[in-house]
């Protein structure tokens, strides 16, 4: 048995619960609230635009740009004036309790109900999952319409009051439409550089970084809103072109508060939307007429298939991809009306139009066909017609630099034909942004960082993430392979890496570090002795840092398959850590190297303490032996690979600086032990001590 | 193919393999724009040599340039059976070349498109693998990787290397799967490299647009 949430889409639950407890309060004899405009607009239709204008994937949007502007604009359009005129012809003939409805009503009516609403789309289109095309075409269109919308609607409403509408009157507003829209977009985007260009000094404060982001996007909307601009084109303006620069310049977590605040945020309006909906259908005073209801309902359908047939038939002849008929009736039946005309005509003035009951009972009937009878059979149609649905891939560093080299290469051959065409202007802004634009916009080095790089890191954290959360012991992601460096370059000797050369100071300062820790290692050794039975008091902290030895085992050779991007300065602790720990020389002993002798030692043997001393020397030379900080590399690992684990044994943490050169080092030198001058040379626990 | 121009020189019906992409109408307007443009680059001559590329301005930002211009001049894109390099192409190599960016045709069935997809795939192949051996090395494309990021010269080979290497590394795990200690991956072969392009919808991806003849940007 199916459940119920398969079949029905979480928004016509909503509107269903909105109807049970809008009846509620009915019944108790309360007057149940009802969506005000203001508070809808204001407050709970941003997060939902901010969080899909935020997260807008811009690839397949700006590649389809050109055929969502023409639906926005031209569908919208044709949609409003189509049902305008039908309608108004339907009020003409349909007798006395429709004929004093002007031709401005029934247009103004008209430009309310034609635009599709992204909250509608939203609700329904995430949960069918239907491939990337389609999505951003109906969901693209949704959001560009508003500012036609936006236009119509404020025009018709004036229009109303005049007595006489003239040529000049409408070139005016279709001169306002451009005003409109470009203008919200303009607002959106100056916004968005302004908080662009505050994240690059957040570095401080980290704590307020979402704030801004919040902050500057609400700040845009309110600010169109007030010049009658279209507010949700400037809220798309402004997360579009704040979140690459944002994001570069901000610390993970704070991308992350943002990430689930949005979501939070959008889920609780939307679910807020559709439960009022439903409260307020119970609530409003309705004025039911069946030819008014009916044949709304039925021209809307009528034009929306329409408007999709012919504007398609017109836009396949400019694109590559062309729109299939299964493409076109989606895109036709996605067509959903939502909680924006309901908000739209509530707005309506009495005074004006005194047939506004009818016209919220036709809207509400309209959104209700549509969320509930299209939201419902949209997902058995796409999986009846076989429609591509979404496929989930992971994107990896191949299909990365792939893409990177074909857009090269595209570039390249448009500039050998000569013509101008899309990747070139598209390769001209980027070389503009890498220019210009970055450096004003990212804080520091990030600014220079080339897009590859910048990826392998974010996959290299996440990776790494993935693999702290899930212990290192026992769940391999599937993803991992055994493959490793070995597998694709054998001749890669070991000895590759260079020591670098360390000045005197360094040495000396190594050298120090290592004696202060060491001899405290001297004095835990000699007390542990697993045949005393007393408990000892470093017992816990040395079978805690056996596990860890274990654990680090397993990590390593996780690890091992991990390349990661050596940064040229010393970058963040955590980079240099997953470094160290990837770095799959560490444990291999060098045996060709004459001067530098590896010591390996294994506190985990059951001897006594005072052989602990087991060590593996090499024959010539120096056969110093630091036992614990340059045998643990696991040590080492472990302790970097949980910073805060409670049992550290800072006998086993070198200290001070981390970098690869002074890690190394630690590696192979010899530490001539606690005395005061050092010696090279000098065995640290004499033999047989 | 359509009417032949003056001056145009006349596709001739080779092999089978040519005419599978030549013969999907290349419309005699763009054949005579890319013959416009092929007299612009080869100032007048018959054939152009690496040289001529040098006059295109906007090329010069490109980091993989070198490899686009050795891809007209390979000889197993112009469908010779010869290995190596051509020292001049003409016109009708020139077209040669440009036929693999041809969009997709709606009519094409599957088999069809299966062909034009591996086409088109053969191109991007010969681009990485640069010494002809029919495999991808890690040399190679740790070669690929660092020309990609030519343009930022601040930047370590070490990073490249990298990357290239974790790319590798990725490759291997996806086309041979797991692997033992001592097993040495080759390098990337045609069909591993067929596999790595599932994702990416080559087809409607890898096309150039044509279609205007007016606008043809000025060479030195």
């Amino acid at each position: 048995i199916p459940s119920v949430s398969s079949i029905v889409p979480e928004s016509c639950l909503l509107i269903v619960v909105g109807l049970l407890v809008g009846g509620l309060i009915k019944g108790v004899g309360e007057k149940p609230p009802i969506l005000k405009s203001d508070i809808f607009f204001l407050f709970l239709l941003p997060p939902i635009i901010l969080d899909a204008g935020y997260f807008l994937p811009l690839r397949p949007f700006t590649e389809n740009l050109g055929t969502i502007l023409i639906f926005a604009v031209v569908g919208t359009l044709w949609n409003a004036f189509f049902l305008g005129g039908l309608m108004y012809a339907v009020c003409q003939l349909g007798g006395p309790g429709l004929n004093h409805i002007g031709l401005l009503a029934n247009l103004l009516f008209g430009s309310i109900i034609s635009a599709v609403d992204p909250v509608a789309v939203l609700a329904v289109f995430e949960e069918i999952h239907i491939n990337e095309l389609l999505h951003i075409l109906v969901f693209g269109e949704s959001l560009l319409n508003d500012a036609v919308t936006v236009v119509l609607y404020h025009l018709f409403e004036e229009f109303a009051n005049f007595e006489q509408v003239t040529i000049l009157d409408i070139i005016l507003g279709f001169l306002s439409f451009f005003v409109v829209s470009l203008g919200g977009v303009l607002v959106g985007v100056i916004y968005g550089v302004i908080a662009a260009f505050t994240s690059r000094f957040t570095s401080h404060i980290r704590v307020i970084e979402p704030l801004f982001v919040f902050l500057y996007s609400y700040m845009a909307y309110l600010s169109a809103e007030l010049f009658h601009l279209s507010g949700i084109m400037a809220l798309i303006a402004a997360g579009v072109v704040m979140r690459p620069y944002v994001e570069a310049n901000i610390s993970h977590k704070s991308h992350t508060t943002i990430k689930y605040f949005l979501k939070m945020w959008s889920s609780v309006s939307e679910t807020l939307i559709f439960i009022f909906l439903g409260v307020s259908t119970v609530a409003g005073h309705h004025y039911w007429n069946w030819t008014f209801v009916i044949s709304t309902l039925f021209f809307c359908l009528i034009a929306r298939v329409l408007g999709v047939l012919v504007l398609t038939w017109f836009i396949n002849k400019f694109r590559i991809v062309k729109l299939t008929p299964k493409d076109q009736f989606i895109i036709a039946y996605g067509g959903l009306r939502g909680a924006i005309a309901f908000s739209l005509g509530y707005l309506l003035d009495y005074k004006h139009f005194g047939m506004r009951d009818m016209f919220l009972t036709a809207i509400i009937t309209v959104i209700f066909f549509t969320v509930f009878v299209q939201g419902m059979t949209i997902r058995p149609l796409v999986d009846l017609l076989a429609v591509k649905k979404k496929q989930e891939t992971k994107r990896s560093i191949n299909e990365e630099i792939h893409t990177q080299f074909l857009d090269h290469l595209l570039t390249g051959i448009e500039d050998i034909c000569g013509h101008y065409g899309h990747h070139h202007w598209k390769d001209k802004l980027n070389r503009f942004n890498k220019k210009y634009v970055k450096k004003c916009l990212i804080a520091g080095e990030r600014s220079k960082e080339p897009q590859l790089i910048a990826f392998y890191h974010k996959m290299e954290m996440k990776q790494a993430i993935e693999l702290v959360e899930s212990g290192g012991i026992g769940k391999i992601p599937s993803a991992v392979s055994t493959v490793s460096i070995q597998n694709i370059n054998p001749q890669t000797l070991p000895l590759e890496r260079v020591l670098p050369a360390l000045s005197k100071d360094k040495e000396e300062e190594i050298r120090k570090i290592l004696r202060t820790n060491l001899q405290k290692t001297r004095q835990r050794l000699r007390s542990y002795n697993r045949h005393t039975l007393v408990a000892d008091p470093y017992e816990e902290a040395w079978n805690q840092m056996l596990l860890r030895r274990q654990k680090a085992r397993q990590l390593e050779q996780k690890m091992n398959n991990y390349l990661t991007v050596p940064a040229h300065r010393v970058d963040s602790p955590t980079m240099s850590r997953a470094r160290i720990g990837s770095d799959p020389l560490a444990y291999e002993p060098k045996e060709d190297s004459e001067n530098l002798p590896i010591i390996t030692i294994d506190p985990a043997s059951p001897q006594s303490p005072e052989s602990v001393d087991l060590m593996s020397e090499e024959p010539k030379g120096c056969s110093g032996l630091p036992p614990s900080p340059e045998e643990d590399e696991e040590g080492l690992v472990m302790r970097v690979k949980e910073p805060s684990s409670p049992g550290t044994d800072d006998v086993f943490t070198p200290g001070t600086s981390d970098s690869p050169s002074n890690q190394r080092m630690l590696r192979c030198l010899s530490d001539p032990g606690p005395r005061p001058e050092p010696e090279e040379g000098e065995p640290f626990i004499p033999k047989g001590q | 193919v359509g009417r032949a121009q003056v001056g145009v020189p006349r596709v001739p019906r080779g092999p089978a393999p040519v005419t599978s992409l030549l013969s999907l109408a290349v419309t005699s307007e763009q054949i005579e724009h890319l013959h416009r443009r092929f007299k612009q680059l080869s100032q007048d001559q018959l054939t152009i040599r690496k040289e001529n590329f040098d006059s295109i301005p906007d090329l010069e930002f490109n980091p993989i340039r070198g490899k686009i211009v050795h891809a007209f001049f390979d000889k197993r894109n112009l469908r010779q059976e010869s290995e190596g390099l051509a020292d001049e192409i003409n016109f009708e190599d020139f077209l040669t070349i440009m036929s693999y960016f041809r969009p997709i045709e709606m009519n094409m069935d599957e088999e069809q498109l299966d062909r034009f997809r591996k086409e088109k795939l053969k191109f991007l192949f010969h681009m990485y693998d640069s010494d002809h051996d029919g495999k991808i090395t890690l040399q190679e494309y740790r070669n690929v990787v660092e020309e990609l990021l030519s343009g930022n010269p601040h930047l370590e080979k070490e990073s490249a290397r990298s990357i290239a290497d974790g790319a590798m590394m990725e490759a291997a795990s996806i086309c041979v799967g797991q692997m033992g200690p001592d097993q040495v991956y080759e390098g990337i072969t045609f069909e591993d490299f067929l596999k790595m392009w599932q994702g990416i919808d080559i087809e409607t991806k890898m096309h150039v647009r044509f279609l205007n003849v007016d606008t043809i940007a000025h060479c030195y």
